[in-house]
């Protein structure tokens, strides 16, 4: 084949922009860390690259969901605590009220006592997260208990998505405590009846067990809450976990392994500076430079 | 017998061919770096020759030689390498353009990325969890909205940016079809005065590679065919039509509206080089990528649509009037509306949020129950995300959906980047091989100048010898004794 000089410095050209265009691909992995840059890369990892992300996504969303829920169950459960001491102290006054012991006097002392607690109770069945009640069911913009009563009446869960069609009930029904009832009476009628009998004299000895009743009950949905918080918790980890291999999955597909990409930016290096020097060199002596 | 002046007459000859010669030689290496320039190549052949009748011959006169003349000043070129050439070329236009096309579709989609379409539906479903864990936030309903808006406007500007394309695609070809008129008017000037050289029997190498050169340049913008016509000219067609006939040339034009090339005023289809890849392009590829793209706008907002103005989907307002009345009537509006419309949007240019809901967060329905806290509605669509829905052509998730669009955009870029890689390196192997045989060579070239200079100069010399022969008959010739 016959080579002319026109030849040769067009195929130098033409290699020269070939191993440009090589370096500015490794370049632009380099910079942006990324193997791919656009879809035409590598079509089929991208869409990869997108389901892992799109994945990723909700994985954190579901987290970020079981964490809320977590919160809510857990101001739920200081609320059902405070409850809990509250009963307590009752529990304790109807004891000392029934001992036989104590005077007029001081059985009104405990009647007056066993009333503010039942101002306690009020207080916490009204308990919120932000501005949300927390026994209201859905209703959560109204108040549930209202003028020494509870009034509520919505028993509608607050369920929330954890995981792909995992819905978590984050709340406590707040009719199952307060309006739960013993022996016809629900909590805060039965404090009212202790009072009532204390106020005439009378021993209330006969409603301890009914008390006790609400207070098993109390406790039997503070488990409830503490199952579910648990649960929360073994969800957020399994969570985790997913979180972590599809985040090594994202990245094993869309990241560059910079050590392969520098060392092919080096070659490609070397291989212009090769291909520069021998074109400086084969391109300029022709068969003038030696005629005389 | 031969004429006294015989000699000084081969010698005059050789001096004339071997000038001719090194005429030629300069030509080529002036336009060694002319762009279409071919080598040319000054063709010498022993003239005729005398009858010299010799004595000691009987049978007949000798024959002696005359010198040398030039005979033809050639082009040497292959026309069949210039017919590689242009095949090719044609494909590298054709996918130039579509590579060009493509990416740019690519562009707009912006995958995979942190901002691409796919993050903005994924931030539209992430909103509407938020919102079914508290309704009633109006935090959490203006994040919606403004993820909503978002979405909607990627679409917008995925549709404006297609039109954008289809506008400066069509434009592009408008041009083009200019430029190649132009050309073509060129062609058909060039064979017209080839026809009056040619006529005379010469060779206008310097016009025919002229000629060559353009044909070059129309080849990348159209599938052409070259054929060889009366005296020396060329005639080019496109499919059955004539765009150059001897002198006289048809202009092409681009007709926007089918998007249609016309020549002669007739349609012409276009197979490949650079003008077939733009109408390719707008007839194909950017059509196909927008229905896919509209698709899935209206199979999403009917979705998302259906959900929301259920008859027992309840917004803020519902849940406030049902308090008051049981039976109050429902809002039941839509989410998604075509601009300027209370309809579904059935395009990606016109989607846009109620804008009775840009109004009002309000009116987000989130329950199915007139609770403020009820999530009903909001778990239905959050869950659509990994709801089988139906488009035209199969049932599957609008996610899946999306993603085999832009990898569907993907395979096509990539394809035509490798047919581009591929043809352009044809190309250029065809143009190696045409320089190959065409090229001038400056080492030949100088070659040449030496062998010419040399056969000149002995030449000069033989005409020198030839004068002092004469000058002896001429001058000493019967001066015996003198």
């Amino acid at each position: 084949m016959r080579v002319t000089q026109n030849m040769l410095s067009t195929q130098l050209i033409r290699n020269i922009q070939t191993n440009y265009r090589a370096m500015s691909q490794s370049q632009e992995q380099i910079a942006s860390g990324k193997a791919i840059n656009r879809v035409s890369d590598d079509p089929v990892k991208s869409v990869q690259i997108m389901s892992y992300r799109s994945a990723l996504a909700e994985t954190e969303q579901f987290k970020r969901n079981a964490e809320d829920g977590q919160n809510w169950l857990e101001t739920t459960d200081n609320a059902l605590d405070d409850l809990t001491q509250v009963m307590q102290k009752v529990r304790e006054l109807t004891i000392q009220g029934s001992n036989g012991v104590n005077n007029k006097d001081s059985l009104d002392t405990i009647a007056m006592e066993l009333k503010a607690l039942k101002g306690n109770i009020g207080n916490i069945a009204n308990a919120r997260l932000g501005d949300r009640y927390l026994f209201a069911g859905t209703d959560t913009d109204t108040e549930p208990f209202v003028s020494g009563e509870f009034v509520n009446t919505n028993n509608q869960p607050l369920s929330w998505n954890v995981g792909q069609g995992v819905f978590m009930k984050v709340n406590i029904n707040g009719m199952d405590i307060f309006n739960y009832k013993s022996g016809g009476l629900n909590l805060v009628e039965t404090i009212d009846k202790i009072a009532g009998e204390l106020e005439a004299g009378k021993d209330p000895q006969q409603y301890l067990d009914h008390l006790d009743k609400q207070l098993n009950n109390l406790l039997a949905h503070r488990s409830i809450v503490g199952s579910n918080v648990n649960q929360l918790e073994m969800m957020i980890n399994r969570l985790d976990q997913t979180e972590l291999s599809t985040k090594g999955m994202l990245t094993k597909t869309e990241d560059a392994d910079l050590a392969k990409v520098i060392t092919n930016f080096t070659t490609q290096q070397t291989v212009l500076n090769a291909a520069l020097s021998s074109g400086a060199k084969a391109i300029q002596p022709t068969l003038v430079d030696f005629l005389r | 017998m031969l004429s006294t002046f015989h000699g000084l007459e081969i010698g005059k000859r050789a001096i004339f061919a071997q000038q001719t010669a090194l005429s030629v030689t300069g030509h080529n290496i002036a336009n060694a770096n002319t762009e279409g320039y071919t080598r040319q190549n000054a063709i010498t052949k022993a003239s005729n020759p005398l009858s010299y009748p010799g004595m000691n011959v009987g049978n007949g006169p000798l024959q002696i030689g005359t010198g040398v003349e030039t005979k033809e000043i050639n082009r040497i070129r292959d026309s069949f390498l210039d017919g590689q050439f242009r095949s090719q070329n044609e494909q590298l236009g054709y996918w130039n353009v579509k590579h060009d096309t493509l990416s740019k579709i690519e562009e707009t989609l912006n995958e995979p990325a942190d901002n691409g379409l796919q993050a903005s539906f994924d931030r539209f479903w992430q909103s509407w969890e938020d919102l079914s864990k508290e309704p009633d936030s109006l935090a959490a309903r203006a994040a919606l909205l403004s993820n909503a808006n978002a979405l909607a406007g990627r679409f917008n500007q995925i549709s404006d940016s297609i039109d954008n394309l289809t506008t400066d695609l069509q434009n592009q070809a408008t041009t083009k079809m200019q430029e190649m008129n132009n050309l073509t008017k060129q062609v058909s000037q060039l064979n017209l005065q080839i026809a009056k050289i040619s006529a005379s029997g010469q060779q206008p190498n310097d016009l025919m590679d002229q000629r060559d050169l353009l044909i070059d340049k129309i080849s990348k913008m159209a599938d052409i065919q070259v054929k060889p016509a009366a005296n020396g000219m060329v005639d080019i067609f496109m499919g059955q039509e004539y765009l150059v006939n001897g002198d006289q040339s048809s202009a092409i034009s681009f007709d926007p509206l089918n998007n249609q090339a016309l020549l002669n005023g007739k349609n012409i289809t276009l197979k490949s080089g650079e003008l077939a890849g733009m109408i390719d392009s707008l007839t194909k590829d950017i059509p196909s990528f927008m229905s896919k793209i509209n698709e899935l706008v209206a199979v999403f907002s009917r979705e998302v649509n259906q959900i929301h103005s259920d008859a027992s989907a309840m917004n803020l307002d519902d849940i406030q009037n049902r308090k008051n009345d049981p039976n109050a009537p429902l809002d039941g509006i839509p989410f998604f509306v075509a601009k300027g419309s209370a309809g579904d949007p059935g395009t990606a240019g016109e989607i846009t949020v109620n804008p009775l809901i840009i109004s009002s967060l309000n009116k987000i329905a989130a329950a199915r129950a007139a609770n403020v806290s009820d999530a009903g509605n909001a778990n239905l669509l959050n869950d659509l995300k990994f709801k089988s829905v139906s488009f035209s052509n199969q049932t599957t998730t609008m996610n899946n959906f999306y993603r085999t669009i832009v990898g569907d955009i993907g395979i096509k870029t990539q394809e035509s980047i490798q047919m581009e890689t591929n043809s352009e390196t044809l190309v250029q192997q065809a143009e190696n091989q045409r320089q190959s045989v065409s090229g001038v060579s400056i080492d030949e070239e100088m070659t040449n100048m030496v062998k010419f200079q040399q056969s000149y100069n002995a030449a000069s010399r033989y005409i020198s010898v030839m004068d002092e022969v004469l000058d002896k008959l001429i001058n000493g010739t019967g001066r015996v004794g003198i």
